[in-house]
């Protein structure tokens, strides 16, 4: 079942020093499913990250359709988008974004909707491995803590879509496992997630990629629920290679 | 390329800078109208008395006397260089239903220099305008005699420098040479009808070195004259009476420009000092392209020192209209219309010491220059030594909370702002309701209180009225007051005679029990340095008597020159004038508007009464209210432009955060009640601050100051309006800082 349907977006930003603009979108369209791993690949500068931030409304597309439920969200005015990443949508971000001057816990208690109490909270803190942790502020844990932190303040709201722009760009391969992991039983869990990312690894956690070039799909693969992480992983790699990756 | 960053800068800051330039221009003008108008009313009013041959004082005498000879006398005293001598008619005065408290003294025309008024038409001061709203070719009753009123048609309005100012009772008349004569002639023949009576104004003008004491001695020491005497001013005393409303307005404008200024300085402060820490970066990669600390010191100089330099040329361009324009709103209040000299070198020289110390603070902060090392990472504010409450839900309160706790010195700048608007706001109103619509002030004027005070000016029978009183408003206790000038210790002061000497307002040791007591005021106790207990020689028509001071009391006639007896003591050292006693009556019912009403249709000017009120009141009142309503507009100007600093640091500080807010489905009025909570938060503080500090000093600072008026016993207290005007306060931040960060947030999007 159809979960997010993009319709034919169109993403331009401001004019260049040519006087010429530069479109970063065109004419996209794809769907997601419900409780789809969707990993968005591309070079550098192919608009991975526009796309994520459009189909989640942190930015704005001059035309087109963004339909999650049925509903298209690119007209939602501030109100209802903010409802909407109050309750559905979560994000997880290279760079963690936590707030500074609040604790890890802080940072997630002030992210977790009313219906969730404080123990669920506890429980992931508990599940991840970072209990300890809980009462430092960002600026006195390791990258990999605050990566999972991250992951887990996204997870304190019970999101429908979980939206991540390379989780792991600045970790080393043991943390880049455990984020990937977390993401992984997120959505084991049932929330979708779409996932941009260039490392190939990250990649093989998914049920799809979709190739990115110039705003464009290039290419795409649905992986087997059969598919072994290695396989997934030697896809990605064929589909890279034939792109001049 | 210095210019090219500080432009740079400029376009940073514009908003900071903008709020800096608005603030430095209000507080330059309100200072060079402060400075101004004192040296313009100090210089004027003297020159004006000097041109008009005023000399060195003014008496006022009844027609009994013999003229020439006193002439004579006076002109013989070696202190006395001229006598310039005035035929006067004193006379009470109606338009419509209001009637005179004092009587006008008239003059006739030509003693102006002037001959352009006919028979009938009559030359007002100014002032009257504001005091019984009379206009040019209204009709005024001049009482003559009983049953006889002469109307005069208003010609036209001039200014008074004697006795123009609406604060003084006073006033002088100009009529027609042959209409005066007519007049004088009437009221030459005695009759028991006579209201008006004529007189002489006598303006002398002393030697060089001659002292006020020395020439009031010639009037006082010789009876003929001293009998006859019905005022005596002093050159000083007309300026002081001429000055004392303006005076008030200069005082507040002060009051103005200190709060602006220092609201300008604390801004600046904070402003450079966030602008240090946000362009910490660039300052650092400026060193790297071998900018020296001194010349990135000049960057910051330059652009901090450009709106306090706009704003200077502002407001050089702009005073001369707003002084003339502040001239033409008071000119009635004033009675004259004063020239408008700007002293632009005293007050260039204040506004230099302003910006001084104003650069002495912005180089105070520009020292951390020094510490910013080349191709330094932008500092990291260290969060984790603190320990701070918990948040437990994610609500706006809770998150406001943390904010203001976690980022204290951010949030300096606005709670210093609310202490000093909360001080200025709540000391003014608290001024104004010990005010109370003039019965505060009325208390501190009046030696002794009273509802109603009557007073014989012919043979009425003064018992007769009082029982006339009873049948209408029974009277509850009656004593007796008379006012009279006695030679203290060598100089002439007012004294007041009192038969219940308990109804002085006492400030220290004890009312006068005995005959040879004498109560001071603290600013006589002050010039002729006696304390309580000490011994003062009071001289009056019947000779010498020393009197011990037993007590401080307050009364502010004279600018506080006076001095308080009882009956029994004044009658050992003075005759008793006819006449000479005020009845002050308590009364059960408090409105005697009624009472004057029957009194005047039955005795018409033969008596003379008063209620608790005196002109200049109305007239400090509405320059009280005036002031309210210019303090509540640099209330909501300071505080619109407080928040537009503030809200615009928090963004720069804060921007990551607030996108993380916003992405985490906190809405954009969220977001700005997030900003409204932190604003009430600390406004409060600071309000409260403001408030503590008041109780502890507020009312020793305006004694202090009062004490120059003659004005004692100020107390104030803090009331509803108090908290009204605090809430106010917090109110205006709380709802600006959400209007505005609401309209900035708008532009706050996605960073990642």
């Amino acid at each position: 079942m159809k979960i997010l349907e993009i319709k034919k977006i169109n993403k331009s930003y401001g004019k260049s020093h040519y006087n010429l603009e530069n479109t970063v979108i065109k004419d996209l369209s794809f769907d997601v499913f419900e409780n789809d791993f969707m990993v968005i690949m591309g070079a550098s500068g192919a608009g991975k990250t526009t796309i994520l931030n459009t189909i989640s409304t942190i930015d704005k597309i001059d035309s087109g359709e963004i339909i999650y439920n049925g509903i298209d969200i690119s007209k939602y005015d501030e109100n209802k988008l903010s409802k909407l990443r109050r309750n559905d949508f979560s994000y997880v971000f290279q760079t963690p974004n936590l707030i500074e001057n609040m604790t890890l816990y802080e940072n997630c208690i002030i992210a977790k909707t009313n219906k969730i109490d404080n123990e669920y909270i506890d429980k992931l803190f508990e599940k991840f491995e970072l209990t300890s942790e809980k009462c430092k502020y960002p600026s006195q844990v390791s990258g990999g803590e605050l990566a999972r932190a991250s992951v887990i303040r996204a997870m304190s709201k019970s999101p429908k879509i979980l939206f991540v722009d390379e989780p792991t760009g600045s970790l080393n391969k043991k943390q880049s496992e455990i984020v990937l992991n977390m993401i992984e039983q997120i959505n084991k869990n049932g929330t979708t997630v779409v996932m941009v990312t260039h490392d190939i690894n990250a990649a093989s956690y998914g049920s799809r990629v979709m190739y990115i070039e110039d705003g464009a799909i290039k290419d795409s693969v649905d992986f087997m629920p059969s598919d072994t992480r290695e396989m997934k992983y030697s896809i990605v790699n064929k589909i890279l290679n034939k792109n001049k990756w | 390329m210095i210019f090219f960053i500080v432009k740079n800068n400029i376009k940073q800051d514009i908003k900071t800078i903008t709020a800096i330039f608005i603030l430095m221009v209000m507080s330059f003008i309100f200072l060079f109208l402060s400075i101004s108008m004192s040296y313009n009313t100090l210089y004027e009013i003297e020159e004006r008395l000097d041109k008009n041959h005023f000399g060195d004082m003014l008496v006022l005498t009844n027609g009994k006397i013999a003229i020439d000879p006193t002439i004579n006398y006076i002109s013989e005293n070696e202190n006395v260089e001229s006598v310039d001598c005035k035929e006067i008619i004193y006379s009470s005065y109606e338009f419509i239903d209001k009637k005179s408290d004092v009587d006008a003294i008239i003059f006739k025309i030509s003693d102006r220099g002037e001959n352009n008024l006919s028979n009938k038409e009559i030359a007002l001061p100014i002032s009257m305008k504001g005091i019984i709203g009379i206009k040019e070719n209204d009709e005024i009753a001049i009482n003559i005699k009983r049953n006889q009123k002469l109307f005069f048609k208003v010609k036209y309005f001039f200014e008074d420098e004697v006795f123009g100012s609406s604060m003084v009772g006073i006033k002088r008349f100009y009529i027609n040479d042959n209409a005066f004569d007519d007049i004088k002639k009437e009221l030459l023949e005695d009759s028991i009808d006579n209201l008006a009576y004529n007189g002489y104004s006598l303006f002398i003008k002393g030697v060089e070195s001659a002292e006020y004491r020395a020439l009031s001695s010639i009037c006082y020491d010789n009876p003929n004259i001293s009998n006859a005497i019905e005022h005596i001013y002093s050159k000083n005393t007309i300026v002081s009476y001429m000055s004392l409303l303006i005076n008030i307005f200069v005082a507040f404008l002060f009051l103005f420009s200190l709060l602006l200024t220092v609201v300008s300085v604390v801004i600046i402060y904070y402003a450079l000092k966030n602008s240090i820490t946000y362009d910490r970066k660039k300052i650092s990669n400026l060193k790297i392209l071998g900018y020296k600390n001194r010349e990135i010191i000049y960057i910051y100089l330059i652009e901090w020192n450009i709106p306090i330099i706009i704003a200077f040329v502002v407001s050089v361009l702009c005073v001369e209209y707003v002084l003339t324009l502040f001239y033409d709103m008071t000119y009635v209040a004033n009675g004259i219309m004063f020239e408008g000299r700007i002293f632009f070198t005293q007050s260039v020289t204040v506004i230099s010491i302003i910006v001084l110390i104003i650069n002495v603070f912005i180089i105070f902060n520009l020292k951390k220059i020094y510490k910013i090392k080349p191709a330094e990472i932008s500092t990291i504010v260290d969060f984790t030594n603190k320990n701070y409450i918990e948040i437990k839900q994610g609500s706006i309160l809770a998150i406001s909370i943390r904010e203001v706790v976690s980022r204290k010195k951010q949030y300096l700048m606005l709670a210093i702002v609310c202490i000093l608007l909360s001080l200025f706001n709540n000391q003014i109103y608290r001024i104004n309701i010990w005010l109370d619509n003039g019965k505060g002030l009325m208390n501190s004027f009046n030696p002794t209180d009273m509802d109603y005070g009557v007073q014989s000016i012919k043979d009425v029978d003064i018992d007769e009225v009082i029982s006339e009183i009873n049948k209408i408003n029974s009277v509850e206790y009656v004593y007796l007051l008379g006012m009279t000038n006695l030679n203290i210790d060598g100089y002439n002061l007012r004294a007041n005679v009192s038969s219940d000497t308990s109804k002085f307002h006492i400030l220290r040791g004890n009312t006068i029990k005995n005959a040879d007591e004498i109560l001071l005021t603290d600013i006589v106790a002050s010039n002729l340095s006696k304390n309580i207990g000490d011994s003062i020689q009071v001289r009056g028509t019947k000779g010498d008597r020393y009197f011990q001071v037993v007590g401080i009391y307050e009364c502010a006639n004279e600018m506080g020159d006076n001095v308080g007896i009882s009956k029994d003591g004044f009658e050992k050292i003075s005759d008793t004038p006819k006449n000479f006693y005020c009845y002050h009556l308590f009364l059960q019912n408090k409105n005697t508007d009624n009472l004057t009403t029957i009194l005047s249709e039955k005795y018409g000017a033969q008596i003379y009464t008063h209620t608790n009120t005196w002109s200049g009141l109305d007239s400090i009142v509405s320059a009280m209210n005036m002031l309210i309503r210019v303090l509540i507009f640099l209330t909501i100007v300071i505080s619109a432009i407080i928040t537009i600093i503030q809200v615009n640091d928090i963004l720069k500080n804060e921007i990551k955060n607030l996108t993380i807010y916003k992405l985490l489905g906190f809405s954009r009025n969220e977001i700005s009640a997030s900003f409204a909570v932190r604003f009430v938060i600390v406004s409060s503080i600071g309000v409260i601050v403001g408030i503590i500090l008041i109780k502890l000093f507020s009312d020793k600072f305006i004694n202090y100051l009062f004490r120059h008026y003659g004005i004692c016993a100020y107390t104030s207290y803090f009331t509803i309006q108090n908290i009204l005007l605090s809430i106010f306060i917090i109110f205006l931040f709380g709802i600006f800082s959400y209007c505005y960060s609401n309209k900035l947030l708008k532009n706050v999007g996605n960073i990642f």
